[in-house]
This record gives C-alpha cells, structure tokens and sequence, in this order.
C-alpha cells in the first residue's frame, strides 16, 4: 500500500489546446472554418505541422506526410505555417494561465502542466479552476482547449486526450487505476511501437493488463527502465512541474564514469545534448544566441567556450554545428564531462531570412518540429540523429 | 644603408604599411617594415615594404636622399613610434648596421634591434608575375570607379568566419566590365565599372578577394583620377597604384579559395512593385524607425501605401516604446504590401548611394527587396519575418 503522502493531494492540470496551428488559421480566416485544413508545406519531403478536426476524420494527423495527408483527404485546404503567427497566439494563451497559477511548465508552443495545488483556496478546486481556464481561454482567443485534471502529470495529460476537442477529464487519486486499467497500453509514455509490438504478445493491450502482469514480467520488455514503466501504468509520478519561467539559459551535461577517450564519441554526446537543449527552448518558445560547451578534462581541468551568433535559434542543427565547433577547436584529451548550453534567451519569433538558405532552414524547421513531435509521443529514444548512434 | 627621410612623408608610408604587418605571429619577421633603397631615373627612392605572409604591401617614396644604398629590416611599430614622436625633426637619418638599425634626429639616437634582410619572406612583384605571364588577366582602371566599388560592396561582407568565401567580395572581369559582389547570407551588393584591358584579352575572370586586402586599398586610393593596374593570377590578386612602370603602391594578396554562393539566382528578376524615394527621406525615417528597435525586435515594418503614395514605418520593441513615421513616396506602381526589414541593412545601402533617387522593388514579405541606383549599383536584402 503506498503511502499517504502531500503528493497525492496535488491538482495538476493539462492544458491541451485542439489541433492549434491549424484552430488558429481557422480563426483567422473565417473561409476555412468548418473544413479540412492541413498546416504545413506541399514539397515531396513536406510534413503536416497540424491536422484540423475535420482533416482528422480521414485519417490525417501531424507529423505525417504531406503527401499522404493529401492522398487521404484530397479535398483538405492546404495552408502554409505562419510561424510568427503561432508564437503570438502561444504567448496570448500563456499569459492567460499564469493568471490562475505560476506554476505553468510549458510543453510545447500550445501545451502545459499547471500545478494549481497552492491556487485551490482562492480560486476554488482544480475542477472549477479547469472550467474556467477553458471559459477564458475561448473568450479571448476564440480557441479551444482540453483540460486534463489529475494527481500527477502522467494521468492528466492521459486524461487530457480522452475527451478532444473541447474537453475536461477528471481523474481523481482515488480512481487512477481504475480509470486507467480499460485504455490502450499505446497512450502510456514511453510506449512505442515496437514496446506495445512485444507486450501485445504478452496478451498485454490495456493499462489494466500490464497492471496484472506485474513487476518482473516488465523487465524482459523494458529492461533498465521496467520500474518505472511499472509505475506509469499504475499512474504513479511524482515528477514536480517545473515552472522554470524566466530562465536565463538551458543547458544539459553529461558526466562520464570513465573518461571518454574518443573525440567521436564525446561528438556524440554533444550532438544529443544540442538535441535535447534545442527541444527544451523550443518547448519554451525561446530562442537563444549565445551558445557555450563547457568540457572537463580527465585532469580535472575545466573551460568554458562560447560563441555568440547573429540571431537567436531554436534549432537542433544550429546549436549541434556551433558546439561541435567549439569542441573541434579544442585539442583533444580524454573527457571526463562535458556539456552544452544556450543563454541570451529571447521570447521573440522574429526572423531575418536568408538569401541562400531559405529553402534548408524551412527544412530542418520541419525536421525539428515532426521530431517533437515523435518524441513527445513515443518518448526520447524513439527518434536520433545519425550522430547520435555508435 | 644609410638614408635621410623626409620624417613627415616617412611617417605617412609607415602608417600605411603598418596596416599590412601581422599583429600575431611566431615569426617576428612579420611584425617588421622592410626598408630598402632604389633609384628610378637616376633619383633614389626608399621603398617600405610589409606582409602578414596572405597580403603585403610595397610603398615607395622619392622624398629621401640616400648616401648609401642597402636595406634593413625593423619591427614596424617600434619605428613608426619613434618616427612620429620625432615631431620637431623635418628629416631623420637611418642607418643599418648589420642587424643594428640607428634612427638619427637632431638630439637623439635610436638603436633598434632588427633582422637580417634575407630573412623576409619574398614579396609577389608586379612587374615580375606580368613579364612572366602568371596573369590570367590585367586591367586597369582609374582609382575613382575602383574606390566607389569597393566602398558599396564591401560593407556588405560577411563578419563571421565560418563560411571562408563570403568573408571575401568577388570580382568579375566580363569583357569591359568589370563588377564586385558581396554577400553576408542576408544582403548582397553588387557594382559594376568599366575596365580596359591592359593586356588586350577580354576573357571572363573571376576571383574572391580577401575583405582585408580591399580595405587596405580603400586607403590607399587616396586621389580621384590615378590609373590602377590589377594582375589576377590562379592564386594571387596584384593592384598597382600609380600606374605600373612607376606604382608609388603595390598591394598583392593572396584570394579567399572556395565557391562564392550562386548569387545571380537570388537577384530578382519579377518584382512586382517598384517604389521611388527620396533617398535622403528615406535614410531620416529609417533611422528614425530604428530607434524603437533593440536586440529582441530588431526589425522595422514598412507599409506602402501605392495609393497615397505613402510609406509608414513601424517598429516596436518590447518595454521600450513603438515609433511610428510617415514618409510621401516620389513614385509608386503595384499593389500595398507590408514587409519587415533589419533597419540597418538598409540604411548601409543608403550611405553608399549618390544618387538622390532610389528605386525600391518588392514582391512578397517573404521574398527579397531589390534596391538600385543607376545602372551600376543593385543590393538585395532579406526580409525580416515579424
């Protein structure tokens, strides 16, 4: 039996807004409203950044193919993503949570955890506070939210998805396992394709199965991190939402047991450390311009290298170059620790165009975004880089 | 050696070379001036002589009266201290003494430790790499045309160091024509001029010349109407000032190697909105737009207005302020459009136009501006996405 603890009494909200870019250009453009539209690009190599409620009927959905989508839904509005656009609407929407709560991390530009625990006494409980985030929201941006409310993270943003668009799911602490038990094992983070191939095998479909099979069944599937797949499935998490608003810089390092002694590994490291800093300013909506390495030397000798650019990025590719320069400059000896960060953040989306690079920036835009997305989905594993892999 | 300058036209051609010395270098031969005597028509000339080992510069002066020819090498900052500190002086006397260099004024006596000679790396000579046909092409040009290409291009080079070519402005020898072409990635400027060949070939000739090389020259192309020969060789850039036979300068540099990025393609051809401005009121409204600008929201919007011939500038930078200006337009064809520009991009261009009008054309706010004056200036800028 686990124990009792303030844990348990926590409210923890998802906010999840409906099929954003594509709600937005709706909004936008009354001629779209009540039909397929899908936000993205139309070359070959295109991607859907967004699926509107009637595109999804056919089977579209973001991140997949433009083409596909199209062959799906021949009759869909195809729209070009405004980037600008969406960050203005984000901040619009971002700035109406922080009234009910400064406890807001944000997932991504139209998606947040809000802890509003220490809110409950003066705005009411987590479920009048939910209500009436979705009242505000749609008032003054015309757009829809679902809102999943729960004792941790992992349940409410489960219960977010259950009811879209324009939802408000209540899980309560009493009843997680309970609710969770009849859902397909697919909603569970950190279950990808491959993991729900193998426990299908197992005559494991639901939470509720996986509850059953219990513990050390888990470990064939899971290996190192069954425990807390374990967890999950019975919805406990204990993961605090982190309301990091304001932070100067990200950054992300690595310290090795034994010293690195391989300049391509420890690129490596650095390519999936640019990755994860680039996924994190993103998730915030920030961009930075100052991006250092920070490196430890088996002899304990620590530097620090900076470059800082002419504009501020959000991109994988961008920080990944800029770090790797920065530890090719630097004569090589076994590492003992290194890292990657961004400072000199910035909130704006605004962006000097290239002559040259137009058509590769949108690229890797593209290839940024389908990789959130597949990573918010199916967890950080499920997606690398080439780099990444030795 | 041992030679009596006149201090003041000493000091000018110090400063000058100095330009051209490596500031950080294993080898301290590079840090130094190398002097050495000549005669040209009978009369002595001391010529002073630098390299960083990528460009080096000759100068020659008749202002000097030699007593016994020879040369010496001495570090180039020392002596160009000495020498502008000798401000009472009208003449110095240098003398060499093996590796000893002695600067004599009237009450004082320098003695400055310096390097053989031969130590020098060689220096490409102009007449040397003609006569012998290393040219792919020589051209002269006068010094006017030669100064206003370099000063509308080269502002628009690239600053960071990571795509070698564009750190450099390329030059195109076309037949009679002759143009230089700088980008940083999100501006370009291109200027053309007229050249005759000095060697009777029109082939077309391209090379990329190091930023610092042409900045070098800007300053010395110093008077309107001097007839400059350039020799382009596989690897090389040579400019001789004052003619050849008798250059009072010859700067040599080694060209950047890479691809310039293909940059006709992004000058575009099917713009569909042209605008007229006074250029001096466009220059005042932009930089007054500027001003409600900072590192978060660097862009300026302007919208044009073809009916009114009207343009409003905007900006906005967050806990600061908005500014908001309006200018009249001389001319106007197509339809309005709202686009976002970095102000300083244009003002850049603006400084380098003469001409009083500009012509500003447009497409889409996501598609390049293209700005012309004459028929020999034209600048593309990138949009800002606000």
């Amino acid at each position: 039996m686990q124990q009792w603890t303030l844990a348990d009494n926590r409210a923890i909200l998802h906010v999840d807004m409906d099929a954003f870019f594509a709600s937005v250009e709706q909004r936008d453009d009354p001629t779209l409203a009540g039909k397929p539209v899908l936000v993205g690009g139309t070359g070959l190599r295109a991607v859907v950044a967004a699926a509107s409620y009637e595109a999804r009927v056919f089977g579209c959905h973001s991140a997949m193919p433009m083409v596909v989508a199209r062959r799906l839904c021949p009759q869909a509005i195809i729209v070009k993503p405004k980037g600008g656009r969406y960050g203005e609407v984000s901040r619009e929407i971002f700035e109406i949570l922080a009234r009910f709560t400064p406890m807001v991390q944000p997932i991504s530009v139209d998606e947040a955890f809000l802890d509003v625990t220490g809110s409950k006494r003066l705005l009411g409980d987590a479920v009048t506070i939910a209500r009436e985030i979705k009242r505000v929201v749609r008032a003054e941006t015309q757009l829809t939210a679902s809102i999943g409310v729960a004792p941790n993270k992992l349940v409410a943003k489960i219960a977010s998805d259950l009811d879209k668009p324009d939802g408000l799911t209540v899980i309560r602490a009493g009843e997680v396992q309970t609710r969770l038990a009849p859902l397909s094992i697919e909603r569970l983070w950190g279950v990808g394709p491959r993991s729900a191939d193998r426990l299908g095998k197992l005559g494991v479909h639901t939470f509720g199965d996986m509850q059953r099979l219990g513990h050390e069944a888990l470990d064939a599937v899971f290996g190192s991190s069954a425990e807390s797949m374990w967890n999950r499935c019975r919805g406990i998490d204990d993961r605090p939402v982190h309301a990091d608003h304001g932070a100067k810089s990200i950054s992300h390092e690595t310290t090795f047991g034994t010293d690195l002694e391989s300049a391509d590994a420890v690129r490596a490291v650095l390519l999936d450390q640019a990755e994860q800093v680039a996924r994190r300013l993103r998730a915030k909506g920030r961009r930075g311009r100052t991006i250092s390495i920070k490196i430890r030397f088996g002899r304990f000798e620590t530097i620090t290298r900076s470059v800082t650019l002419e504009q501020a990025t959000d991109r994988t590719d961008e920080i990944a170059r800029q770090a790797r320069r920065l530890f090719d400059a630097w004569a090589f000896e076994p590492v003992r620790l290194i890292g990657v960060g961004v400072s000199e953040l910035t909130q704006s989306t605004e962006e000097q165009l290239g002559l040259f690079s137009v058509v590769q920036s949108a690229q890797q835009r593209a290839i940024d975004r389908a990789s959130d997305t597949i990573i918010e989905r199916f967890g950080k594993d499920a997606i690398r880089r080439g780099g990444t892999l030795s | 050696m041992k030679v009596i300058c006149d201090r003041a036209a000493l000091l000018d051609a110090i400063i000058l070379v100095s330009g051209v010395v490596a500031s950080r270098t294993p080898r301290p031969q590079l840090t130094c001036v190398k002097l050495s005597t000549g005669t040209v028509d009978g009369a002595g000339e001391l010529s002073l002589a630098a390299t960083d080992a990528e460009i080096s510069l000759i100068l020659r002066t008749a202002k000097v009266d030699i007593v016994e020819p020879g040369e010496v090498l001495v570090p180039a900052e020392k002596l160009r201290q000495i020498v502008a500190a000798e401000d009472n002086e009208p003449t110095l006397t240098i003398e060499s003494e093996q590796d000893m260099c002695h600067v004599r004024g009237e009450d004082a006596h320098f003695r400055l430790v310096g390097y053989p000679a031969s130590e020098f790396p060689a220096i490409p000579d102009f007449h040397a790499v003609v006569a012998e046909g290393k040219a792919r092409t020589v051209l002269t040009i006068q010094s006017g045309p030669l100064g206003e290409m370099i000063a509308r291009t080269i502002f628009a080079t690239a600053r960071e160091n990571t795509r070698y070519a564009i750190n450099g402005v390329l030059l195109n020898r076309v037949g009679k024509r002759i143009e230089m072409v700088a980008t940083d990635g999100r501006r370009l400027a291109l200027s053309r001029a007229d050249a005759t060949s000095a060697d009777g070939g029109d082939e077309t000739v391209s090379c990329i010349i190091p930023t610092k090389a042409l900045s070098m020259l800007q300053k010395l192309l110093v008077s309107g109407d001097e007839r400059v020969t350039i020799a382009i060789t596989d690897n090389q850039i040579l400019f001789a000032i004052g003619g050849d036979g008798d250059a009072r300068a010859v700067l040599a540099s080694n060209l950047v190697e890479g691809t310039f990025p293909p940059y006709e393609d992004v000058i575009p051809k099917d713009q569909d909105k042209k605008v007229t401005f006074d250029r001096d009121l466009l220059n005042s409204a932009v930089r007054r737009a500027a001003l409600l600008t900072n590192e978060e929201s660097r862009g300026v919007r302007m919208s044009f207005h073809g009916e009114e011939k009207r343009v409003e500038l905007t900006s906005r930078a967050p806990e600061m302020g908005e500014a908001d200006i309006q200018i009249d337009v001389r001319g106007y064809d197509g339809e309005d459009i709202e686009i976002g520009f970095n102000p300083h991009f244009i003002t850049d261009a603006l400084k380098v136009i003469t001409e009083p009008e500009i012509i500003m054309e447009l497409k889409a706010p996501n598609k390049p501006g293209l700005m012309k004056s004459g028929d020999d200036f034209l600048y593309v800028v990138m949009p800002v996405n606000l």
